[in-house]
This record gives structure tokens, sequence and C-alpha cells, in this order.
């Protein structure tokens, strides 16, 4: 493995809107030349770097355009890294390095659509969804949004008491110990339903991604 | 602005579960195999100065080869072309009594050729080189063979820009006759 010089003095952050809000921040063309450059070389410290920065803007990406099918879109997601690999160019401009992922993306996704189809493997889901998804793929530059609005949406189908625990917890900001105190049962337990009512609001959004 | 970061915390937690978690390791796994692949076919992608001197005879040779299957298999194309008389199934006698000419389709004309032919529908008994010649038949003659006489009026076959032959009449009476515009 061959440490790249450039890669430690300029660590690349994505742009606002993609990945966690906390890690946001402005990026310098030179570190997106760096971070490009590194992966048209092979470096790994490169690759690394953009798996942790990109992974969760690509998969979110996938989701959408794929119609909410998580299994097509991580096979879809495998295969864009390989993709990336094999074509990496350097660039110098956020938007244009996006738009070349989306492609990659967009046709490993078509690429592995057919191979589903092809294989007979998951044709109901397919038909109903994938095929339009993959091969009329809407645009959707910031996924994120996308997800949200169903994800808000969703929220609203949940049982009203895992709703206002949602909420008070992520809308409001309050801390498991408050959300205990105020049901008189333990922050585990709050946990607990918590993250019963994420995976409950996880199967939502992506069925109403799927219709 | 709370509300909306709070709603992007909550889809990060609601993806972030196991599967994500497998996925990311997957993706990352595949990624860096793709690497050290792509590495191993650059540094092969570098012949030492042994593979050259090899591939110095390799490439002629190679190119010889294939240039040779390629001869074998234009001549061998060119051999089974029909010049050789593969037209003898259809060999009877005419009838004795007369060389009828038939009405029906396909059209047939009476030839003489300038040899003995095995002929195509039918030879007359007598005279071998006087025979019935469907203009399908035609086709498979040889230019030489055939270069004949229909009820007096010299014809040949020509070959078209297909490449294939056809009984073709230096007179156009002659060829209204065959074609039974004529009597």
């Amino acid at each position: 493995m061959k440490p790249s010089s450039e890669m430690a003095a300029t660590r690349y952050a994505p742009p606002a809107g993609t990945i966690r809000p906390a890690a946001l921040a402005q990026t310098p063309d030179s570190a997106l030349r760096a971070l490009t450059s590194g992966l048209a070389r092979g470096d790994e410290t490169a690759f690394d770097r953009f798996h942790e920065v990109w992974f969760d803007r690509l998969h979110r990406y996938l989701l959408v355009v794929s119609g909410g099918l998580e299994e097509l879109a991580g096979d879809a997601l495998q295969e864009t890294m390989i993709r990336l690999i094999r074509h990496a160019k350097p660039f110098d401009d956020e938007a244009d390095f996006w738009n070349w992922l989306r492609r990659i993306a967009r046709s490993a996704l078509t690429d592995q659509a057919r191979r589903w189809r092809r294989s007979g493997a998951h044709i109901g889901g397919l038909t109903e969804h994938t095929q339009p998804a993959a091969t009329e793929v809407t645009d959707a530059e910031d996924p994120a949004t996308e997800m949200k609005a169903h994800l808000a949406a969703c929220l609203q189908l949940l049982p009203a008491e895992e709703r206002r625990l949602v909420k008070g917890k992520y809308l409001d900001g309050r801390s498991y110990a408050e959300l205990a105190e105020e049901r008189g049962i333990s922050p585990k337990a709050v946990e607990s339903r918590l993250a019963r009512a994420r995976r409950k609001l996880k199967v939502l959004m992506l069925e109403s991604m799927k219709s | 602005m709370k509300s909306l970061d709070g709603l992007d915390s909550l889809l990060d937690d609601v993806l972030h579960d196991e599967q994500w978690s497998a996925l990311r390791a997957a993706t990352h796994t595949a990624g860096l195999r793709e690497l050290t692949a792509r590495k191993r076919i650059g540094q092969n992608a570098w012949p030492s100065a042994h593979h050259l001197r090899r591939a110095r005879w390799v490439t002629p040779l190679a190119a010889a080869a294939v240039l040779l299957i390629l001869a074998r298999l234009f001549f061998w194309t060119a051999q089974s072309e029909p010049h050789a008389p593969q037209w003898l199934v259809h060999t009877r006698p005419l009838p004795a009594a007369q060389l009828v000419t038939t009405a029906d389709a396909p059209p047939v004309a009476i030839v003489r050729t300038s040899r003995p032919l095995g002929v195509v529908v039918a030879t007359h008994p007598s005279d071998p080189t006087l025979v019935v010649v469907t203009q399908h038949s035609a086709t498979q003659l040889n230019d030489e063979e055939l270069l004949a006489s229909f009820d007096g009026a010299p014809c040949g076959v020509m070959t078209d820009c297909r490449g294939r032959k056809k009984l073709t009449f230096f007179d156009a009476e002659a060829k209204k006759r065959f074609m039974g515009e004529l009597p």
C-alpha cells in the first residue's frame, strides 16, 4: 500500500446535503483533485477516504433510483465501487464528479436489474418496481432530500406513541433520560422502542419509495 | 432548521442498521479487492525481457498461423464451388421417340453441349450431347461445358453479380421460344 502524501495533506469532505450535516465542510477543489487523482492511481488511502465520505450518498441515490429495492441497490452499489476503481479519473469540480458517479451508479443499477431479470430472481419486485426505475431513472440529484420526504410522510403512519417518541428524540432533540422519565420507563426501554420504530420506519419508507 | 437536522439524523439512524453495516463492509472489501487485482494487472502489463524476446517470435508466428488458416479456408471454400460435376444426380435418358419440351415450370431447354454431360434433367440416348436443362440446373454448369445451343441458337451460361449461373440466350427469339412466348 502506498500512502499518498497529497491525501494526508488535504482530507476530502463532501458538500452540504450529502452526508451527516455534522460532517459537512466546504470542499476545496484541490482536495477533490487529490482524492480523485489518488483513486485514478489506485491509492488505497484515497479509496478508503472516498468510501468513507461517499458511501452514504451513493447508497441513498441507488435506493431512490431503484425504487426502494434495498438488495438491488446494494448489489449495484458494490458494482459501482468496482467500476469506480476501474475507471477513476481526476476531477476538479464537485458537480462534475457527482454527475460522473451518478452515471456509473445508474449504469451499474441497470446492469444489475437486467441480471436479476435474466436469473429470474426477485421477479415480482423487479417487474413491479425495478424495471421502470432502473431504466427511467428520475433525476435524483439530492437523494437525501427525496428520502427525507418519504421519511416525513411515513412518520405519520407510525402508531401515535411511537411517533411521539421518534419526534421527541429526533425533532425535539430530547434525551433518552427525559423521554424515559416522561413515560415512567427506563432509558434502555426507550432505546429499544426507538429501535423498533426505526425498523418500522425503514420498511414503510422503502415501501413508499416502491409505490 | 432544528427539525430539518433532526430529520437528517433520523434518516441516518433509520438507514444505518445491520444491513447497512454489512453492505458498507462488503463494498469496501470489494473495492480493495478490485484495487489489488488492478495492481496485479498493472504489474503484469510490463513484460520482462524474456517476455519481449518471446513475443518477437510469437507474434509473427501467430499471424502466420492465422493467415494459413484463412488461406486454407478460402481455398477450401473456392474448391467447394459447384465446378465439379455434382449435377449428375438427375441423369436419366430422354424418351427415345422425341425430345420433349414441357410446358411445366421450371422452363426446360433442350441444348446441345460442347461435350457429353451427365446431365441435368435428361440426355438423349443416341446423342449424349443433346440434353434437357432447366434454368435451375443450368446454375450448376461450368461455362465451358455449356457453350451450347438451343434449337439451333447459341446459348451459354452467364454468371450474375451474385455469383449465380444462369442459362443465357444470345438470341432474343431463342429465349422467347425457350420461355414459351413464341411457338
